[in-house]
């Protein structure tokens, strides 16, 4: 399992760990069944508070990737399509923020992005 | 009881490093006997060294921080009264044996012939002079530590080099006077007595010292 | 889930000094840094636990048993590491096994013997030829070799190196991995603490600022920073331990007063540095 923290994003290091441990289950890296390393190890390798990732894998169970099993660690769960789907969207959601973001700086008008937009759709041949 | 004897333990532990220094002094007291063709004074100079002996604990102890060891541990504040008051004794008594052997030793090399009661008699002096100057140093290192304590200690060294030559100007018709008298004649015949009555001051002098020291070192912040 | 160490309502005078009411715990299992300035109480709180003071009013429990009248059971139990050497400079490292197992039943010669191999000490060096470092390490390998549950630190890394910094740092968290071990930590280094320390207790001036999760303190502040004229006397009042300069200001402010500092400031997240300097900073200006 890959995972980096940064330390200067601004980003909270829970987030961090949770999404791309996210990413890992989506994309397949991490396959269902795997056991995930324990709260302690996780925390000892990344040089974090233990309550830290804690709080990460406790989001990724109430989220639905994970459950946690007393004695036996952190399994990762069955891709359900919903949870996919949410994630995805919520990917969606972020670029869309940051898009806007950088369109208000440069300050493109909303025509302008809606055109930038629909290029885009053609140009990879979205049906 | 067993936790008293394991600060009497880590005391010679202490104490272990410096051990050479002591022999050296045991050595000088051995020369200083032969020199004097007096080996009767070696019993008492063992009591001075053994002093010393009693004060290594606390300068120690001091000097690295021991007492913070003693607070890591599960120990008694009397715990640690009692250990080293068990130690100054047993080096107090150990060094008495040794300068007993030396005696007899430096009369084989001087060729001197030594008497039982004199030597006995010096043996009751060295513990007396031992018991009531470490009864009363081992208090005070106990409520001041070593280093403030230092000069303080040496007081009744001072006072043992003055009260005696003072004490010879005393007349003998007071009430005092007299009273050194009858105590000085007992002394001189080397009765029992004089042996018994040496030796409870001695102890009864180290207890009273024993208890003062509890509840001092018990108040103690550290 | 059962407290390693709970203190309430601790009070102690000396003339000049006296720590008020301090309370805080710390839950079985995890790391607790222990913060603040020099003189603000830490070690004072520490000889407390340890009762090699004695306190004057208040409680404290170790293990769940009162610090006094279970002490014989708790120190055996607890591993101490101060920032100086307890041991006596002229003896190796034989004769501080020696010394030590005296008091511990449950000393553990082997265990002693492997923490000696991999700090690299030689058992015939004598205390005082080894490295600040080393020493440290010293009361380490002594601290874990009787099977302690609750490790206690009183600034063990001053005038260490980050290397030898880290390496404590990955002690701890091997310590207390199986998650019935503890750790109190207190120190003005807080770089140390920055990443492993999971609860934080934040002293200043004998007072209690802050205990709780590390997470919880680095969340509820942020740091302002701005040019002299971005905000208003009003504004500057929600400052804590405001600095002026030439070129603007800076200061700490609670996460929920930032949205009124207005638009013209930079907000960040601030280190625990960040809180500790700017917290005294505001209790000397008040």
């Amino acid at each position: 399992m890959r995972i980096v923290i940064s330390n200067s994003s601004g980003v909270p290091i829970y987030e961090q760990i949770k999404e791309q441990i996210k990413n890992a289950i989506l994309s397949g890296e991490l396959s269902e069944g795997e056991v995930l390393p324990s709260i302690r190890q996780l925390a000892k390798d990344l040089k974090i508070s233990v309550i830290t990732t804690t709080r990460a894998y406790g989001d990724l169970e109430q989220e639905g990737f994970v459950a946690n099993v007393q004695g036996k660690g952190c399994y990762v769960l069955p891709k359900n399509s919903e949870m996919v789907r949410e994630q995805l969207l919520r990917n969606i959601e972020e670029s869309f923020t940051a898009a806007i973001n950088s369109a208000k700086i440069a300050k493109i008008s909303k025509d302008e992005l809606r055109t930038i937009f629909e290029t885009m759709l053609k140009e990879e041949n979205y049906e | 009881m067993t936790k008293a004897v394991k600060v009497l333990k880590l005391d010679f532990l202490t104490v272990k490093p410096y051990c050479r220094f002591l022999f050296v002094l045991l050595a000088v007291g051995f020369l200083f006997g032969i020199g004097n063709k007096e080996p009767y004074i070696i019993p008492p100079m063992f009591m001075i060294w053994a002093l010393f002996l009693a004060s290594y604990p606390f300068s120690i102890g001091e000097k690295n921080s021991l007492d913070k060891l003693y607070g890591t541990f599960s120990l008694k504040r009397k715990d640690i009264v009692t250990g080293r008051y068990m130690f100054s004794l047993a080096g107090s008594v150990l060094f008495l044996a040794v300068s007993v052997v030396i005696v007899f030793l430096s009369a084989v090399i001087i060729e001197k012939n030594i008497e039982i009661e004199e030597l006995l008699f010096v043996v009751c002096i060295g513990f007396l002079i031992f018991s009531v100057v470490a009864s009363f140093q081992v208090p005070i290192f106990f409520k001041f530590g070593y280093n403030k304590a230092k000069l303080l200690t040496y007081l009744p060294l001072l006072a043992i080099a003055f009260i005696v030559p003072l004490a010879n100007l005393i007349p003998a018709d007071s009430a005092i006077g007299r009273i050194f008298n009858e105590i000085g004649k007992i002394i001189e015949e080397k009765t029992y007595l004089a042996y018994v009555m040496m030796l409870s001051i001695s102890f009864i002098v180290l207890y009273i010292s024993y208890i003062i020291s509890r509840s001092i070192y018990e108040k103690r912040d550290i | 889930m059962s407290n390693v160490l709970e203190i309430s309502n601790l009070n102690k005078s000396f003339g000049d000094f006296s720590l008020k009411n301090v309370s805080f715990s710390l839950p079985q299992g995890y790391i607790m840094g222990f913060i603040g300035p020099n003189g603000a109480g830490k070690t004072t709180t520490i000889k407390l636990i340890l009762n090699m003071i004695k306190r004057q009013s208040g409680d404290i429990k170790v293990l769940e048993l009162d610090n006094i009248t279970y002490e014989d059971i708790i120190k055996e139990q607890i591993g101490v590491v101060f920032d100086q050497p307890y041991f006596v400079d002229d003896w190796n490292l034989n004769d501080v096994e020696k010394a030590v197992r005296l008091f511990y039943r449950k000393w553990d010669s082997s265990k002693f013997a492997g923490y000696l191999n991999e700090f690299n000490l030689d058992r015939n060096k004598k205390v005082k030829d080894l490295s600040r470092g080393m020493k440290m390490k010293l009361m380490i390998a002594v601290a874990l070799s009787h099977d302690a549950r609750f490790l206690i630190l009183d600034e063990p890394t001053s005038g260490l190196d980050p290397v030898a910094r880290d390496e404590l740092m990955d002690i701890l968290s091997d310590f207390i991995i199986d998650e019935t071990r503890s750790v109190l930590f207190s120190t003005h280094i807080t770089s140390d603490l920055d990443k492993v320390a999971d609860y934080i207790t934040f002293i200043n001036n004998g007072e209690i600022v802050f205990t709780g999760t590390k997470d919880l303190l680095l969340e509820s502040y942020c740091l302002v920073k701005g040019g002299k004229n971005d905000i208003d006397p009003k504004q500057k009042k929600m400052i804590v331990g405001l600095r002026e300069h030439g070129e603007g200001f800076e200061g700490l402010i609670e996460v929920d007063k930032a949205g009124m500092m207005g638009s013209k400031v930079l907000i960040e997240s601030c280190t625990m540095d960040d809180i500790i300097v700017f917290i005294n900073k505001g209790r000397l200006l008040v």
